[in-house]
């Protein structure tokens, strides 16, 4: 059960960090913050600042950094064109394939119901 | 960005120690995770002390809060251990190594005898310098840090055995 629940981890975390980021541009910080909150995903700074990084070498992901008053500049994260688009095929390939597997789980094969 | 020099000196021995588990990541790659990183810290900072100077203490707290340096040579996603420059390098410094130390004794077979003036020596010595040259090249990866052992002790080993 744990190694499924890892691989499915993993498989998932490029598409929650996009879905994240798909709102609104964020900081480092907060980002990691609102990550943590999906207990069942257990996404930390060591697996999402590479991921970021990568997203970014992908051109998904962009940076800017402004100065701020109070502390340390800091860095937003924000989706470029090409990652909004990834996100909404990435959305809808989700709202599919939870279709599919929920029909699967529901269906009783003999008969062919809900 | 505080000033305080232990802090900073904190904050700093920290992104060192995870710069040394970034394998596979080319300069610029791990220049950029560790510049998130370093904002990640000092904004947990700024949160953990709100409106006072943040201590040492809020340093070692957030600092054991977030993940070991170790992770970051584990992060699954970032890192293709199997294909990366830094691991081809690394066994290329490898094969150099074992390489030149089984060509330079084929060749003092041949020849009967490997003498510290003789070719094989010379080749035996370029191929384990490259060798370690290489390694340090790829000294994150463990292929980079076998070549550089190995050339070391064979070095040394051949010094000592023609001395």
């Amino acid at each position: 059960m744990k190694t499924w629940i890892t691989q499915l981890r993993k498989g998932l975390l490029e598409f929650c960090i996009l879905n994240a980021l798909a709102k609104s541009q964020t900081y480092g910080y907060e980002l990691i913050q609102q990550l943590k909150k999906l207990e069942e995903l257990a996404i930390t700074e060591s697996t999402a600042y590479p991921i970021l990084n990568r997203l970014r070498q992908d051109g998904y992901v962009k940076i800017r950094v402004a100065s701020s008053a109070s502390g340390p500049p800091r860095r937003y994260f924000s989706l470029t064109a090409l990652g909004k688009r990834r996100i909404r095929e990435m959305n809808a390939y989700w709202h599919d394939l939870c279709a599919s597997i929920d029909h699967l789980r529901t269906t009783d094969p003999e008969k062919g119901k809900s | 960005m505080t000033t305080d020099p232990e802090i900073r000196q904190a904050v700093d021995e920290f992104l060192e120690r995870v710069n040394s588990h970034l394998a596979d990541q080319t300069p610029q790659q791990e220049r950029e995770i560790l510049a998130d990183l370093e904002a990640h810290i000092h904004e947990a900072l700024a949160s953990r002390a709100q409106d006072r100077q943040p201590t040492l203490d809020d340093v070692q707290a957030v600092l054991a809060e977030m993940d070991p340096p170790e992770s970051y040579g584990q992060s699954s996603q970032a890192k293709q251990a199997s294909l990366s420059p830094k691991r081809i390098i690394g066994i290329i410094a490898l094969c150099t190594c074992l390489g030149s130390l089984a060509l330079a004794g084929l060749l003092g077979l041949l020849m009967g005898h490997v003498l510290a003036t003789s070719i094989p020596y010379f080749l035996f010595l370029a191929g384990q310098i490259a060798a370690l040259v290489l390694g340090i090249i790829a000294r994150t990866d463990p292929f980079g840090k076998a070549a550089i052992i190995t050339s070391c002790v064979l070095i040394a080993l051949s010094i000592l055995f023609t001395s």
